[in-house]
């Protein structure tokens, strides 16, 4: 491209891009341009061919003219020939054959001073003259001859016919001789026409093919370096390289598109930087969030742990005076402190879970990995809730395979999965069963926990993982519960690699289920 | 003999007018009149131009026939006009005793001309080739001359009659000398009119002829005051 614009044919090509017309009109120009010199070929051919024709026809009649002359000689010679027959025969018919042959020369003769060119308009009236002459002496003759006056028909011919007839002949023979070098010029000048025309149309030829060669090489380049350019700046755009320019010497469409191009690459780098601005922002926003929820969940941390002792001061206290360790308690006193004691577990059990929900939010607990068992932890799960199930009327089975080895994991983290699954089986169902089952499955453990209780509404089955969720308000009033079970379930499941999940019809029954890795590595989740 | 070019043929005519037509026609004398229209008859034939194949730069590529030229009223050119009988005491108009006709572009210019028994007709020949005079009257003795251009041929008739010249180089032409028996004769003009003058009140018979159509006779009634007007029919064929 620069080779192109550093040669000769470099400056046409960015004058005929700066020209201020349109792509179209450039081309119908060059079109029109090529058109045009076809045309003036078509005239110099077509006035050649005009000139040789005009020429030729010069020559024809040149020709038809020596023709003539032949047939004026011919005639003469018919006459003076019938003039003796005639003389012999002495009869009418051989008379008017003399008259007919001496009007056919006249008649020749005037074609021949019609079409005469004017060089030899003098020589044909100097033969007409003689021929006046000897029409007069042709008539006496004929006359003569019908008067049977032989002798004067005889001198008539004699001194007057002949001497005239070859003065008549010597004329026409002056005349043949001019025609035919008026021929002999006329081919020469047609040779010559043909010659020049012929030499004209190839320098023509050779002309047109060189301009139109230029005119669409330097026509076409005025389009295609805009074009390369173009190419090339939108690859600058596509690599996310924006604000650059591009100049073109183009006037034309693609000058203007060269405009825009410019306009559309200022926009792109003002966006561009608009958005970098507002990405920085937004991450410095994102960060002081963070920070602030982790200065939550510490705090939680914290709060909680400071909450746990004294209520522990209390749960235990309870404990020993229901014990009777002090004593005996009255019975008008024991219902309350059993309700201390409930309501303080129940406190105890909503300050582990926003504990540990604090922990794992601020990314403070840690898995404790080490060998468990699969079905000890469904033995304790089992052992630990069937007194609710019992109380509630429900058949409860819980069930491992027996082919699974120990596993690897936090088993006190997965008990406490299993255990709030079954827990809220157990709540939520009312008559029927709960049924816990595990099976091993290509290196993951599926736990399921199967009910037959209330459901889950569909639109609910998404948000059920949440934190504080249960499917609504009233369900937190009829059944209890701190709304974080089912959250702290997924994130203990997720700590350990694995997934939860629930299938669920409402008004028949629940399936949920987590899957964890035989060998969880932990504490990476 | 004396050859005769067009003018002098013209001031010999006029004279011949001036010194004995006038006073042979006394105006609301005992002289009547004629005025005729000679007409055609039928539907006017169709012209057929005669191709001419020789001497083309002189006499043209085609001619006219010109042997019934009818105007568009129907009146008939060149038909000739006379008393059957004419009247022994009156005497009309003397005809011009000399007249010509020329040659022009081969055709004979008149077509017809009329001249007194004993009148003379100058031939001329305008057309720059040969042309060759011929007829063959049967009173009159016959001519056959060739002609070339500007040579005048005179020739008397003697005898009244009605002669057709033909010249041998170009058959197309014709020509008609009406040798006339006594001053009573008139042919008609471009619209079929004619015109005798100088009669005497009586009854006569006009004889008409034309070259294609025949001899008719009309009886007419000549009175002295009125021109008597005549329309002649001549009938096609």
């Amino acid at each position: 491209m620069m080779a192109l614009l550093a040669s000769p044919l470099g400056a046409p090509v960015r004058a005929v891009a700066r020209i201020r017309a349109s792509v179209h009109v450039k081309l119908l120009a060059g079109f029109l341009l090529i058109t045009l010199l076809f045309i003036a070929i078509t005239a110099v051919s077509l006035r050649t061919v005009t000139e040789t024709a005009r020429q030729t026809n010069l020559l024809d009649q040149a020709h038809v003219r020596v023709g003539w002359s032949r047939l004026i000689e011919h005639a003469l010679a018919m006459q003076m020939h019938f003039t003796s027959m005639a003389l012999l025969a002495q009869s009418e018919d051989s008379v008017s054959l003399i008259l007919r042959e001496n009007n056919r020369f006249n008649d020749t003769l005037a074609r021949l001073e019609t079409t005469a060119p004017p060089e030899e308009r003098a020589l044909i009236q100097a033969i007409r003259g003689a021929q006046d002459d000897a029409m007069a002496t042709v008539a006496d003759i004929a006359n003569a001859l019908r008067d049977r006056r032989t002798a004067d028909a005889m001198t008539a011919l004699r001194t007057r016919q002949e001497p005239i007839y070859q003065k008549i002949e010597s004329l026409v023979g002056s005349l043949v001789a001019a025609e035919e070098k008026r021929m002999a010029s006329l081919r020469t000048s047609i040779e010559a026409a043909q010659g020049r025309s012929l030499s004209q149309m190839a320098g023509f030829a050779v002309a047109v093919v060189a301009v139109a060669l230029i005119a669409g090489f330097v026509i076409s380049w005025s389009f295609i370096l805009p074009v390369r350019g173009f190419h090339g700046f939108l690859s600058q755009v596509a690599e996310g390289r924006f604000g650059g320019s591009i100049a073109v010497p183009n006037r034309d469409e693609f000058g203007e598109l060269a405009e825009r191009m410019n306009w559309m690459s200022g926009e792109l780098r003002r966006l561009d930087d608009e958005q970098r601005v507002a990405a920085a922002t937004l991450r410095g926003l994102n960060d002081r969030l963070e920070l602030a929820s982790r200065a939550k969940s510490e705090f939680l941390a914290n709060m909680s742990h400071e909450l746990r002792t004294p209520l522990n001061a209390i749960l235990g206290f309870t404990e020993i005076m229901l014990d009777e360790l002090y004593g005996e308690v009255p019975p008008n006193l024991r219902e309350p402190l059993v309700d201390i004691q409930t309501n303080g577990r129940h406190l105890l059990r909503l300050i582990n879970d926003v504990l540990d929900l604090s922990k794992i939010e601020a990314g403070r607990l840690e898995l404790g990995v080490e060998e468990y068992s699969v079905q000890e932890i469904v033995d304790v799960v089992h052992t630990s809730l069937k007194s609710l199930a019992i109380e509630k009327g429900l058949a409860f089975n819980a069930s491992a395979a027996p082919d699974i080895p120990p596993a690897r994991g936090d088993g006190r983290r997965i008990m406490q999965c299993l255990m709030n699954l079954a827990g809220n089986a157990l709540k939520f169902t009312h008559h029927g069963r709960v049924e816990i089952d595990v099976r091993l499955d290509g290196g993951w453990l599926t736990y399921r926990v199967s009910d037959t209780g209330i459901g889950i509404p569909k639109e609910e089955v998404e948000n059920i993982f949440a934190e504080f969720r249960q499917v609504d308000t009233t369900i937190t009033r009829e059944y209890g519960g701190t709304g974080l079970g089912l959250s702290i379930t997924k994130r203990l499941v997720e700590l350990h690699g694995g997934r939860i999940g629930v299938e669920s019809e409402l008004g028949k029954g629940s399936r949920f289920f987590f899957t964890v890795p035989l060998h969880a590595d932990g504490g990476h989740p | 003999m004396r050859t005769l070019t067009p003018w002098r043929a013209l001031l010999l005519g006029l004279c011949a007018i001036a010194l004995v037509g006038t006073p042979a026609a006394p105006r609301g004398a005992a002289a009547g009149t004629i005025k005729g229209t000679v007409v055609l008859k039928g539907a006017t034939p169709e012209i057929k131009k005669l191709a001419v194949t020789i001497d083309q730069y002189v006499c043209g590529k085609e001619k006219n026939p010109e042997d019934l030229v009818v105007s568009p009223q129907g009146g008939i050119r060149s038909a000739v006009v006379w008393l059957d009988k004419p009247p022994a005491a009156a005497s009309g108009e003397a005809l011009p005793s000399t007249t010509s006709m020329d040659q022009k572009e081969c055709m004979f210019a008149p077509r017809l001309v009329v001249v007194p028994a004993g009148g003379k007709i100058d031939f001329l020949n305008s057309d720059r080739l040969l042309h060759n005079l011929h007829a063959t009257p049967t009173a009159n003795p016959p001519f056959n001359r060739t002609q070339p251009k500007g040579r005048t041929i005179t020739i008397s008739f003697s005898h009244p009659e009605i002669i057709r010249v033909t010249c041998d180089l170009h058959s197309w032409m014709r020509g008609w000398v009406v040798v006339a028996e006594h001053p009573f004769y008139a042919f008609t003009n471009g619209a079929g009119e004619f015109e005798l003058r100088g009669l005497p009140a009586g009854r006569y018979t006009l004889k008409i002829w034309q070259e294609r159509l025949g001899t008719i006779a009309r009886d007419v009634v000549v009175g002295d005051q009125e021109p008597t007007a005549v329309t002649v029919e001549m009938p096609a064929r």
